[in-house]
C-alpha cells in the first residue's frame, strides 16, 4: 500500500480549499473501491497522490431527485442506491439496470456513481448509460462552478479533463420524455463480480409507427473511452427497425471501433462480438419502446 | 452398580447391529453389511464438529494469532523470470528504524532448500516467485518499505516460458540437473500387450492432441504463521495454515539446520488449501523461522493474494497427445499416449503426479494393449504442484474427450462406447492389476447416472431444439445451443505404490468418558475431524459429542505422511478404527468384569455398553472408563495402520497400483450462445462410487465443492503469463466461479460392498472434481457441434477456436 495521509472534509467549500490547498497530490476519495486498489498496488495512476481527501461525510453529495424535468444524482449516490431508486427504476431504467451489474453486493453498497465517473475507467458500467441520457455534470472548486456533457469528460482511460482541484456535485440528465425503450448489456468472463469485456447502453425513442426518432447509444470498453457513437446513431436515426439494418447498425459499430481503437490483441474477438452485442441492444430497446405506453411526465 | 444405564427403544433400534469390524485386505466382505441404518453415528449426516466455530466467526486462523514482541516478515522477490543476481545492497534497509533483520542467502543457517525450490535464491533467479532477500520488522509497513529499500542488481537472462520451448533442440536449461530440461525422476512409462498390434486389428485409428491450463488453487485464506522461537533450547513453535505439518516441520528443520524434533508444528484452522499450502509453506515458514531465531522476537508472515498467485505451486499444465485404435464394433484394441506436463522452474511433486497420471492414462476401459509416457519440463514459470484430483482432472479432461471423438469416429453412441470398454469385476487395468476382491461398480453407476438425467432424451431434445434454432434467425435466443455430455473415470484409492501410505492414529478414553483423538492427518475444511470423529464413537459406540478432536500437533503424534490423495478417510481412518478397536477392547475387558460376563458377549452404542441380546445387563461407558483409568489399565492407544506392500515394476508400469478405486460418471449440461462464445453451465449430475458415506452430508458436500471447482477448470479459470510474468494474481483478473455462476448441483451418492477401506469407505474427495471438465466440455462440443481441445472454454476459445494471448510468450498458447 501506498502510504499517505487522510483528510476529511465536512462541506463540498472545505473539500474545495483543500484541494485547492494541495493542488495536485491529493486524491478525493469517496467510496474507494477504485483508489483503494490503485494504492495497494502502487499504480501509476496514483504516482502523484500524497494525501487522500474523504468526502464520503458530505451528506448534501447524496441523493438523487425528481426534479420535475430532470432527474438530478449526487455522486455520493451508491451504486446499490442508483439500483433500487424509484426516481432511477422510472425515468432511467437502464442506469438502474447497469448499476445493479457493478461488482459484488458489497461494491456496489460502496461503489459511487461520481466515483465511477472521475475513475474514468474505460469499463466503467453507469457511464455508457449515463452518455445515453444526455447526462452533465456540476464541478465545483475555489474559483467557481462550471457545468460540463458527461461526454466531454473522458480524455483518456483513467483520465478525466477535470482539474485536479475540482469536485463533482452533481450529475443531471433531461428525462426522456416519450415513447422509449432502452437496453444495457454487459459481457462479462462470468455472470457475477465481472468487469465488462464491453458493454452496449442503447435508448431508443421511436413514434407510435416504430420510426425511430431519437437514437442514443453508448459503448463502454468498445472505445478508447466510453462513448456515444453518432455514426450508428445516424444510420438507425428516422428508419423502422428490420433485421437487416439492426445488422448493419452492428456492422458499423465495429468498424468504428476498428477505426478509433485501432486493432489490438483482443480485435479479434471483439470486433465479431460488438456487432452482436450492438444489434441486440437496438433490437430490444427498440421492442420496448413499442411496447411502452406512452410515458408523460 | 451394574444397570444403571438405561438404553432407549430408540437406540436400540438404531444400533441393532453386528459388531462393526472392519475387513483387512483379502478378509471376506461381511454380509449384509450395506448402509440399511444399522449404524449409530457413520453414515449418518451429523454437523461437522468445527461448524459452530466457523459459522459464527470465532475459529482462529494463523493470520488471527498475536504474540508480544512480534515482528512481521516480508519477501523480496525476483523482478525476472530468469536473471543472474550481480548484487543485493540491503544497507538502506538496515538503516531503517523498526527493522530487524534484513537477510539474503548467504546468511540462511542451515541448506537453501528441503527440496529444489529456494528459501533465498543466491546468484540466480528462475522464476518470478523466487525470493531474494527478507525482512522482519516492527509493522507490515515498515517492513514493505525495507523491502522497497533493498537494491537488487540483475542481468536478465533469455528464459524458457513453454512445453515445446523446454523441449527444443539446444533449449536453454533451467536446472543444470537436469539434461533437455525433463524434470528429474518424473518419466513414467506404461507397457502392457503390444500397441501395433493392437493397431494392426483397429479398424479406426484417431490421433489426437488436447491442452490443459496453469490453474491457482485461489483458497479464500493465503497463506500465513507465526514462528515463536525458544532460545533457551534453540526450539521454535510454528502456527501456520498447513496442509502438511510434518513436511513443513522437516522444511523448518532444514532451514534452521536443526533437529527435527525441536521444531514444534501446530496446524491452525485452514481457510483451504486443495493441495496447494504445502511447498509454499515450507518456504514461508523456513523463512520466518530463520528470521525469529536471528531476531529473537516471534515473526508472522501473512502473503498478499498476489504472493499467493506468485509462489504458490499450481495445477500442472499438461499437453496430452494420444493414438487410439478400435475395432468396428467398438472395442478399444490399443491407447498410445504421450503425456507432458510443464513443471516450472523446480521439481514439486511432477514425479508422484505423473505416476497417477500414469495409472490413469487410459480411464476407466480395459484396453489390451497400451504404451504410455508421462513426464514433465522445467519452464522459467511458477512450479506446478498438488492441487485437488492431482494430475486426473488434466488427464481425464483429454481422455474424455478421446473417447467421445473415437465414438464419432465409429460412428457409435459415446455412451455405448464406455459401457462396451468399461471396467468390470475381473477386468485388467492398463497398469495390469485384476480388480478382483474389490468393488468395480462402474457399468451399474453409469446407468444410474443417465437414469437419474434422464440422458438420452434430453440428449434427442437438445438436438431438436439445437435444429429449430438454427432456422429461425434474427432472435438473440436463436444463438443459443444446449448440449450434454458424459466423462466417466476411475480413481486408485490413496497414495497407492507412490509412496508409503501408512499413518497413525491416537484415542485416549478419558476417564469422564470422554474421548480424545489426534491424528496425523490434517482437516483442511474437508471435513476430516468429524470423519475420523465418526469413525472412532461408531466403533466404540459412544456418542459424537464424546469425541473431542484435536489439531495436527506434531510434537504429538508421528509423522503419518501428508494429507493428500483422499486418504484422510480412507486411510487415517484405517488408523483411527484401529486405535477405537484396541481401546475397545481394554475397556470391554474392564466392562466384562463388572457385569460379570465375558467381553465377548458385549456390545456398546450411544455410551451404553451392555451385553449382547440383554440389554439391562449394561453399564455407562463413562463408568467403565473411569473404573479403567483408576484401575490403571491402558485406556490410549496409538496405532499404526500400514497397508499392503504394492509392488511397482517401473520400466514397464506393471502392478496393482492401487488398494482399490473408486468409480465416478458424471453429465453436464450446458448452454452456448454461439455469437459470443459465452458457456453457461446448467446442470451437472455426478455420481460417485463413494464404498460407503462416512458422512453423507459431508461427502456432498465434497461433490458440490468439486462441481464449482471443475467448472472453472472448464470454462474460466487460467493462470495467464507474458512470459515468465503473471497477468492476473488477483481475483479482478483471475475469474473463478461466483455463486451466480455454480450450476444446478445434483450429486449421487453411489454406495458399493469394498472391503478395504474403513466401513468400506473409498476415497471421494478428489474424484469429486475430476470428472467435471471433461463432462462440461463435452457438453459444448455437444452444443456447438464444434470441439475444443484446449481448457478453458473461455469466450475465445468457443467463438474462434482459439485463445487471444495479451503480453509476450508461447506459453500454453
Amino acid at each position: 500500500m501506498k502510504p499517505f495521509e487522510y483528510l476529511r472534509a465536512s462541506g463540498v467549500d472545505e473539500a474545495c480549499k483543500t484541494l485547492a490547498a494541495y493542488s495536485g497530490t491529493c486524491a478525493v476519495i469517496a467510496g474507494g473501491t477504485d483508489l483503494l486498489v490503485a494504492l495497494r498496488s502502487r499504480s501509476k495512476r496514483v504516482e502523484h497522490v500524497e494525501k487522500v481527501l474523504d468526502i464520503s461525510k458530505i451528506r448534501d453529495l447524496d441523493f438523487i431527485e425528481d426534479r420535475g424535468n430532470e432527474v438530478a444524482i449526487g455522486p455520493l449516490a451508491s451504486h446499490a442506491a442508483l439500483a433500487e431508486s424509484r426516481v432511477t427504476r422510472k425515468y432511467a431504467p437502464i442506469l438502474a439496470e447497469a448499476a445493479k451489474t457493478v461488482g459484488s453486493p458489497q461494491i456496489r453498497a460502496r461503489g459511487t456513481v461520481g466515483g465511477n465517473i472521475a475513475n474514468a475507467s474505460p469499463a466503467a458500467d453507469t457511464i455508457p448509460p449515463l452518455l445515453t441520457l444526455d447526462a452533465s455534470i456540476n464541478v465545483r472548486s475555489t474559483s467557481g462552478e462550471r457545468l460540463l456533457p458527461l461526454a466531454e469528460v473522458f480524455a483518456a482511460p483513467y483520465r478525466t479533463t477535470l482539474r485536479p482541484d475540482e469536485i463533482i456535485t452533481e450529475i443531471v440528465f433531461p428525462k426522456p420524455a416519450g415513447r422509449y425503450g432502452h437496453s444495457f448489456i454487459k459481457l462479462g468472463r462470468r455472470k457475477a463480480l465481472s468487469i465488462s469485456r464491453m458493454n452496449v447502453a442503447a435508448l431508443i425513442g421511436t413514434d407510435d409507427e416504430g420510426t425511430m426518432k431519437d437514437v442514443r447509444i453508448a459503448v463502454g470498453s468498445v472505445m478508447p473511452v466510453p462513448s456515444r457513437v453518432s455514426a450508428v446513431e445516424d444510420l438507425l436515426k428516422g428508419q423502422k427497425l428490420t433485421d437487416d439494418l439492426a445488422r448493419e447498425a452492428g456492422e458499423l459499430m465495429s468498424s468504428e471501433m476498428i477505426r478509433r481503437s485501432g486493432i489490438r490483441w483482443s480485435t479479434e474477438y471483439k470486433a465479431p462480438v460488438i456487432k452482436v452485442l450492438t444489434r441486440r441492444a437496438i433490437v430490444q430497446a427498440a421492442k420496448r419502446a413499442m411496447a411502452e405506453t406512452m410515458n408523460v411526465s | 452398580m451394574q444397570g444403571g444405564a438405561v438404553i432407549t427403544a430408540e437406540a436400540m433400534k438404531s444400533c441393532d447391529r453386528e459388531p462393526v469390524v472392519s475387513q483387512m485386505p483379502g478378509e471376506a466382505i461381511p454380509e449384509g453389511q450395506r448402509s440399511d441404518g444399522r449404524y449409530c453415528v457413520v453414515n449418518k449426516p451429523v454437523p461437522r464438529v468445527d461448524a459452530y466455530e466457523k459459522v459464527t466467526g470465532r475459529a482462529k486462523y494463523a493470520a488471527d494469532i498475536y504474540f508480544p514482541n512480534m515482528l512481521y516478515g516480508k519477501v523480496l522477490r525476483s523482478r525476472y523470470s530468469h536473471a543472474r543476481i550481480l548484487s543485493v545492497d540491503t544497507s538502506a534497509a538496515e538503516a531503517m528504524p523498526g527493522v530487524y533483520c534484513v537477510l539474503t542467502a548467504k546468511d540462511l543457517p542451515g541448506e537453501q532448500s528441503w527440496s529444489t525450490y529456494l528459501f533465498l535464491a543466491g546468484d540466480e533467479v528462475r522464476y518470478t516467485g523466487d525470493a531474494i532477500a527478507m525482512v522482519a520488522a516492527e509493522t507490515p509497513q515498515i517492513a514493505e518499505e525495507a523491502i522497497r529499500a533493498i537494491k537488487v542488481e540483475y542481468e536478465p537472462l533469455p528464459g524458457v516460458y513453454s512445453i515445446e520451448e523446454a523441449l527444443a533442440e539446444g533449449a536453454l536449461q533451467v536446472q543444470d540437473y537436469a539434461p533437455g530440461n525433463i524434470v528429474r525422476n518424473t518419466h513414467w512409462p506404461v507397457r502392457k500387450g503390444n500397441v501395433e498390434e493392437g493397431f494392426a486389428k483397429s479398424d479406426v485409428i484417431i490421433e489426437r492432441e488436447y491442452r490443459t491450463q496453469y490453474i491457482e488453487h485461489a483458497y479464500i485464506e493465503p497463506e500465513a504463521a507465526v514462528v515463536v522461537p525458544n532460545p533457551v533450547d534453540g526450539s521454535v513453535t510454528v502456527y501456520g495454515s498447513l496442509q502438511n505439518p510434518f513436511m513443513t516441520r522437516r522444511a523448518v528443520a532444514v532451514a534452521l539446520g536443526t533437529q527435527i524434533g525441536k521444531v514444534h508444528v501446530i496446524q491452525q484452522t485452514l481457510g483451504g488449501s486443495f493441495g496447494g499450502k504445502e511447498e509454499v509453506m515450507g518456504l514461508m515458514c523456513g523463512r520466518a523461522a530463520v528470521m525469529a531465531v536471528k531476531t529473537g522476537r516471534p515473526v508472522k508472515m501473512v502473503n498478499t493474494r498476489e504472493e499467493s498467485f506468485l509462489e504458490s505451486a499450481k495445477r500442472h499444465p499438461f499437453r496430452l497427445r494420444y493414438k487410439v485404435g478400435a475395432t468396428r464394433d467398438g472395442k478399444i484394441q490399443a491407447f498410445e499416449a504421450e503425456l507432458v506436463d510443464e513443471g516450472g522452474a523446480y521439481n514439486s511433486q511432477a514425479q508422484f503426479m505423473n505416476w497417477r497420471a500414469c495409472v490413469h492414462t487410459t480411464g476407466c476401459y480395459e484396453i489390451p494393449n497400451v504404451k504410455v509416457d508421462v513426464y514433465a519440463v522445467h519452464t522459467n514459470k511458477v512450479y506446478g504442484g498438488a492441487m485437488r484430483g492431482y494430475s486426473s482432472p488434466q488427464v481425464i479432461f483429454g481422455q474424455e474427450s478421446l473417447m467421445d471423438e473415437l465414438a464419432e469416429a465409429l460412428g457409435m453412441d459415446p455412451v455405448e462406447l464406455r459401457l462396451k470398454n468399461a471396467f468390470r469385476p475381473g477386468s485388467v487395468t492398463a497398469t495390469g492389476h485384476k480388480l478382483e476382491g474389490q468393488s468395480v461398480p462402474l457399468v451399474d453407476l453409469i446407468k444410474r447416472v443417465l437414469d437419474e438425467t434422464d440422458f438420452f432424451a434430453v440428449r434427442e431434445r437438445y438436438r431438436k431444439e439445437r435444429e429449430e434454432a438454427a432456422q429461425s434467425t434474427g432472435a438473440p435466443e436463436g444463438r443459443l445451443r444446449k448440449g450434454i455430455g458424459l466423462a466417466a473415470s476411475f480413481r486408485g484409492c490413496g497414495l497407492g505404490a507412490e509412496s508409503p501410505d501408512a499413518t497413525g492414529a491416537f484415542v485416549a478414553v478419558m476417564d469422564d468418558g470422554s474421548v480424545l483423538i489426534r491424528s496425523g492427518l490434517t482437516d483442511n475444511g474437508q471435513g476430516l475431524s468429524t470423519a475420523h470423529a465418526q469413525i472412532v464413537a461408531e466403533e466404540l459406540g459412544v456418542k459424537i459429542e464424546d469425541i473431542v478432536y484435536q489439531r495436527v500437533d506434531t510434537s504429538s503424534i508421528p509423522d503419518g505422511g501428508m494429507t493428500v490423495a483422499s486418504r484422510g478417510t480412507f486411510t487415517g481412518g484405517r488408523a483411527m478404527l484401529g486405535a477405537a478397536r484396541e481401546v475397545k477392547k481394554a475397556l470391554f475387558e474392564v466392562a466384562a468384569r463388572m457385569l460379570e460376563c465375558d467381553p465377548e458377549d458385549l456390545t456398546s452404542a450411544e455410551g451404553i455398553i451392555f451385553v449382547k441380546g440383554d440389554p439391562s445387563r449394561s453399564i455407562t461407558f463413562k463408568e467403565v472408563a473411569n473404573r479403567a483409568f483408576w484401575s490403571g489399565r491402558e485406556v490410549s492407544k496409538l496405532f499404526w495402520f500400514i497397508p499392503p506392500d504394492l509392488p511397482w515394476d517401473r520400466p514397464t508400469g506393471q502392478g496393482p497400483a492401487f488398494p482399490t478405486y473408486a468409480y465416478a460418471c458424471v453429465v453436464a449440461e450446458v448452454q452456448v450462445d454461439m455469437e459470443t462464445g459465452a458457456v453457461d453451465v446448467l446442470k451437472v449430475t455426478a455420481g460417485h462410487d463413494v464404498g460407503m458415506a462416512i458422512n453423507p452430508a459431508l461427502a456432498k458436500g465434497q461433490i458440490y465443492g468439486g462441481i464449482a471447482m471443475g467448472m472453472g477448470m472448464a470454462i474460466m479459470e487460467e493462470v495467464e503469463f507474458s512470459d515468465g510474468d503473471i497477468l492476473n494474481p488477483n481475483f479482478d483478473e483471475y475469474i473463478i466461479p461466483t455463486s451466480m455462476d455454480v450450476p444446478e448441483a445434483k450429486p449421487i451418492l453411489y454406495e458399493s460392498d469394498d472391503p478395504v477401506g474403513p466401513f468400506r469407505a473409498k476415497s471421494l474427495g478428489e474424484g469429486a472434481m475430476e470428472c467435471v471438465a471433461a463432462a462440461i466440455a463435452n457438453a459444448v462440443a455437444d452444443a456447438t457441434g464444434r470441439r475444443i481441445r484446449e481448457l478453458p472454454l473461455n469466450l475465445e476459445r468457443v467463438l474462434l477456436g482459439k485463445s487471444l494471448k495479451r503480453g509476450k510468450g508461447g506459453a500454453s498458447k
